[in-house]
């Protein structure tokens, strides 16, 4: 038995999937990237680091608070950073630094003084770390902390190439990423982050988004120095210091977004590409007419 | 202090997955312009990219640290839009895995010729982006700030060709030998100076190829955001990066100024037998460069 199809009907098979395609990938893209709320609604940390005492109670209480182990480390005499990096095991880590030469007018400081970063995930309102993630193990939750599921992470390890501050590290016990959560199951409750909750000295303030945005915008114009304000497109994590982040290590980051960054290399790529093409048909064309002019003059 | 998350199984599939698209590249272009006296090359090029990206996947795989615990987890990749450059590269790897097989298929059974170039048409570009991808994967990665260069993309897709087209032509005889009922490759082995001939001309692309990607390593280590010195002194890394200088381009260099110049004084077996180490050599080289540059953008973390 034959089936015949009319027009009408072929042309009602053929358009579906051209329906149906759009309406498919406008599905899948839902839920992909959590929306980022207004940042009103936002929850910050703001960092002051000229109040941090370096007493390290922070780095303790996320310890504390997260249940995870010591880290083995060894006391150098020389650095006072200690563990001086993330682990699956440490979510933060009070960076040391004996700053010199900044202000030799004040008596008695011997132009030196210390200070202390209390430094974790800086929790990124557009974060890398999520950008790239291939399975949507790490989210951005809508007031601001960036979380992962355990169960999604594959272990591909792109986040920790992602991240500019190396903070995602793979738990071979717990076979997934883990970092700071900004404590989000306290936030859930009404509290502030541990690390906050005991800071003696406020150097850590627990605030929303656009309060700790407005703050950094004062100090800036106080001539302080911010991080987290404009990097990498902002983070929920604000910090203020009288001395350049550079000094604790913290990368200089353009306000580009991950998904700026990549478009901004993918268009040098083609631009490359398209240089490098034309470049080789250049010298092409002259290879060979030099050797069209080589056989011409052998063949007089 | 954690060790570097991507090691040398990491650096293995980016060498196979370059490798493989150049190769489908090389043997498909050769097929659609050159026509029936590169049939053994074409074919060879086809089976060695379909098994070689096989390779380079089961090593992503195995690569992956929660393997172990959920091995399917890499499934969750497939229901996610493709908005990740992982995701993307996901897909375009999917879809040359099934192309290189396809073509394969056409190959083996002697399906449809206009079939063939036609899928050989889509498996260029996918071939192409596959390459591309494994040097994008790094340079996306906006933590190694090392990486972040747009040369790097286009040094793996130099790369990817030119180890595609040494395994391509080495493994014409490894396939005659080996498999002597797979046609056409035992008469062109037995036909020492058709192979010859074909070896010869292709140490032409291989000699541009080298000094493209020797160019472009110069280049990224002029312009290297500060970081070449990792590469240039005092670490085991610059030692391979010396290794890979001088055994994946300048030793496989002069072998094709070599040939080139005693192409018509020399019998066609010194020829073939100088070509097929210098295959190695490069294939060797590409492996070096895709550890190298790994381990560089990592420690610059």
């Amino acid at each position: 038995m034959t089936m015949k199809m009319t027009r009408k009907e072929f042309l009602k098979v053929a358009a579906a999937p051209m329906i149906i395609a759009p309406l498919a990938l406008e599905e899948l893209s839902k839920g992909t990237r959590s929306p980022v709320q207004e940042l009103g609604k936002q929850k910050a940390v703001l960092v002051d680091v000229r109040r941090c005492i370096g007493c390290k109670g922070c780095q303790v209480a996320c310890k504390a608070w997260n249940k995870l182990p010591a880290e083995q480390t060894k006391v150098t005499g020389t650095e006072f950073t200690n563990p001086t990096y993330f682990s699956p095991i440490t979510w933060k880590v009070v960076r040391f630094k004996e700053i010199g030469d900044y202000d030799n007018t004040q008596p008695g400081t011997g132009g030196l003084k210390w200070r202390m970063l209390a430094d974790n995930c800086k929790h990124c309102i557009e974060p890398s770390c999520v950008s790239v993630c291939p399975t949507g193990a790490l989210w951005k939750r809508s007031d601001g902390p960036v979380l992962y599921d355990i169960n999604r992470c594959i272990g591909c390890g792109y986040c920790e190439m992602a991240c500019p501050w190396g903070v995602p590290h793979f738990d071979e016990e717990l076979h997934s990423i883990r970092k700071c959560t900004m404590c989000f199951d306290r936030i859930d409750q009404g509290l502030e982050p541990a690390c906050v909750a005991t800071c003696p000295t406020d150097a850590l303030q627990f605030m929303t988004l656009e309060e700790a945005r407005m703050k950094a915008q004062e100090a800036e114009a106080e001539g302080l120095h911010t991080y987290g304000h404009s990097e990498i497109g902002g983070t929920s994590w604000i910090y203020i210091s009288d001395v350049p982040f550079s000094e604790f290590g913290l990368p200089e980051l353009s306000s580009a977004t991950h998904k700026n960054f990549e478009n901004n290399l993918l268009m040098r790529f083609a631009g490359v590409g398209l240089l490098g093409g034309a470049a080789l048909v250049v010298i092409k064309t002259y290879a060979d007419r030099r050797e069209t002019l080589s056989q011409e003059g052998g063949g007089e | 202090m954690s060790e570097l998350a991507w090691g040398p199984i990491m650096a293995g599939y980016l060498f196979f997955g370059g490798l493989a698209g150049g190769a489908y590249v090389v043997s498909a272009l050769a097929d659609l312009f050159k026509g029936e006296d590169t049939e053994a090359l074409s074919k060879s090029g086809t089976y060695v990219s379909f098994f070689s990206i096989l390779i380079g996947l089961v090593l992503l795989v195995l690569d992956l640290k929660r393997f172990q615990v959920a091995p399917l987890g890499i499934l969750n990749a497939y229901r996610r839009f493709p908005d990740s450059i992982l995701t993307v590269g996901t897909w375009t790897i999917t879809g040359f895995t099934a192309i290189s097989l396809v073509t394969s298929i056409l190959w083996l059974f002697k399906g449809n010729a206009l079939a063939r170039k036609i899928v050989e048409v889509v498996g260029i570009i996918l071939g192409l982006t596959t390459t591309a991808y494994t040097g994008l994967l790094l340079a996306f990665a906006r933590g190694a700030t090392f990486w972040s260069s747009p040369l790097l993309p286009w040094t793996f897709v130099v790369s990817g060709t030119l180890t595609g087209l040494s395994i391509t032509l080495f493994m014409i005889p490894i396939f005659a030998v080996f498999m002597p009922k797979l046609k056409p490759f035992w008469e062109l082995y037995n036909d020492k100076s058709k192979f010859a001939e074909i070896v010869s001309r292709s140490q032409k692309y291989v000699a541009v190829l080298i000094v493209l990607e020797l160019f472009l390593v110069i280049i990224e280590l002029v312009i290297g955001h500060g970081h070449a010195e990792i590469l240039l002194t005092g670490s085991i890394l610059s030692l391979i990066f010396y290794a890979y200088l001088l055994i994946g381009l300048v030793a496989p260099l002069g072998i094709s100024y070599y040939t080139t110049k005693m192409n018509s004084v020399t019998k066609d077996e010194t020829l073939i037998l100088f070509s097929m180490g210098q295959y190695v050599l490069i294939l060797f080289g590409g492996l070096l460069l895709r550890y190298v540059m790994l381990t560089a953008g990592q420690i610059f973390h």
